[in-house]
């Protein structure tokens, strides 16, 4: 009985954890793209200056989640994230639109490509 | 403009996370205190006798145990959730199979008499896919050369091979001389390098004062004493630190 008793309650345990981590990482992974879009439509509209303040936001908020995402994604993963996140914020000091707007196109597969791994589908399965 | 002299033992002078390398101390450190008590609650079945389930589950814990250890961009909880779902997987079989005998023939499998008085079974060595030469060799290692001395040979689950010889190639035992033999007990432990184990006294149904009684007889104390315990008969057995060795 006292098997079965901890047997339940680490199952339970896993998988409450991962429920957790995909509820996370799929609603904080939905947050920064929401905000990534909202830097395209100033990108679009020539608002240099308030998509520049808007990707410090993003930087500064990517650097928290980050840290929790290292615990539940491949690293390699990230550090893609990392590098993209970086060249946008070079191609919005220098106003590249076309750049800009790719990189931003890049960036969010990369960022929505981490939830949808995670996810318990057939797909990610076999 | 004055050099920067960099001492040797800079490094430990750094940020902690700027050395990778403990990166790779820490997480072997603890995937090992994982598998430890994770082997420690698979049981003592797990280490002295496999079964084929359990053998396969040895293996892969080994595998996955290695991977988050070697890749540090891995996360560590990849290799700990598929470690901890084998462990409880194999929890949960060993709990069934424990239970059910249907579970445990098909899991487990069932014993296979190979040899039945002193004749080889073919066909049930072909299904084992056991040859003879195997047969004949775990034979030998049971020191019998001839297999019409043996009455059964059975195979077991787990891959061992249990030989009952035939009655008249037995080794003689005391019943079949009606000897009476002395009652045998178990041995009892009461000190181990020098430390008193408290528990064995209470089951040999001493006590501490008796312990220190028999100490004092030969004028030593707890911390001189290598071994001491009751043996098989229920004599006071005692080895002191042989100090000449160590020099």
């Amino acid at each position: 009985m006292k098997t079965i008793i901890f047997f339940l309650i680490l199952l339970t345990l896993i998988i409450g954890l991962s429920i957790f981590f995909q509820n996370m990482l799929t609603d904080e992974s939905r947050e920064l793209i929401t905000s990534l879009q909202g830097i395209t439509e100033l990108i679009r509209a020539g608002k240099w200056g308030e998509a520049n303040a808007d990707i410090t936001v993003i930087n500064s908020r990517w650097q928290r989640i980050r840290r929790k995402w290292h615990a539940v994604t491949d690293h390699t993963q990230i550090g893609h994230i990392d590098e993209s996140l970086a060249r946008l914020k070079a191609f919005l000091l220098v106003q590249e639109e076309k750049d800009c707007l790719a990189e931003i196109a890049a960036l969010e597969q990369n960022i929505r490509y981490i939830p949808d791994k995670e996810k318990l589908t057939l797909s990610n399965i076999f | 403009m004055k050099a920067q002299v960099q001492p040797a033992c800079a490094f430990i002078l750094y940020r902690k996370d700027d050395i990778p390398l403990l990166i790779s101390l820490v997480r072997a450190l603890l995937i090992y205190a994982v598998v430890v008590i994770v082997m420690r609650i698979m049981g003592k079945r797990q280490l002295a006798q496999l079964q084929p389930f359990e053998l396969v589950v040895a293996l892969m814990i080994a595998d996955l145990a290695a991977i988050p250890m070697e890749d540090t961009s891995k996360p560590l909880l990849s290799g700990l959730v598929p470690i901890t779902a084998l462990m409880l997987a194999e929890l949960l079989l060993s709990y069934l199979t424990l239970k059910s005998e249907r579970i445990r023939a098909f899991v487990c499998g069932s014993p296979t008499i190979v040899i039945e008085g002193g004749k080889l079974k073919y066909k049930e060595l072909e299904k084992q896919r056991l040859n003879l030469n195997d047969l004949m060799e775990q034979l030998r290692s049971k020191d019998i050369l001839d297999l019409s001395d043996v009455e059964f040979a059975i195979l077991e689950t787990g891959g061992q091979l249990n030989v009952i010889p035939k009655s008249q190639k037995r080794p003689l035992t005391p019943a079949d001389l009606n000897i009476q033999t002395p009652y045998e007990s178990i041995p009892y432990t009461f000190i181990m390098d020098g430390h008193i184990h408290h528990q064995n006294l209470a089951k040999a149904n001493r006590d501490i004062s008796w312990l220190h009684r028999q100490l004092a007889e030969r004028n030593l104390k707890a911390k001189d004493v290598f071994y001491a315990g009751l043996d098989s008969g229920g004599n006071f057995e005692i080895r002191i630190y042989d100090r000449s060795e160590n020099q």
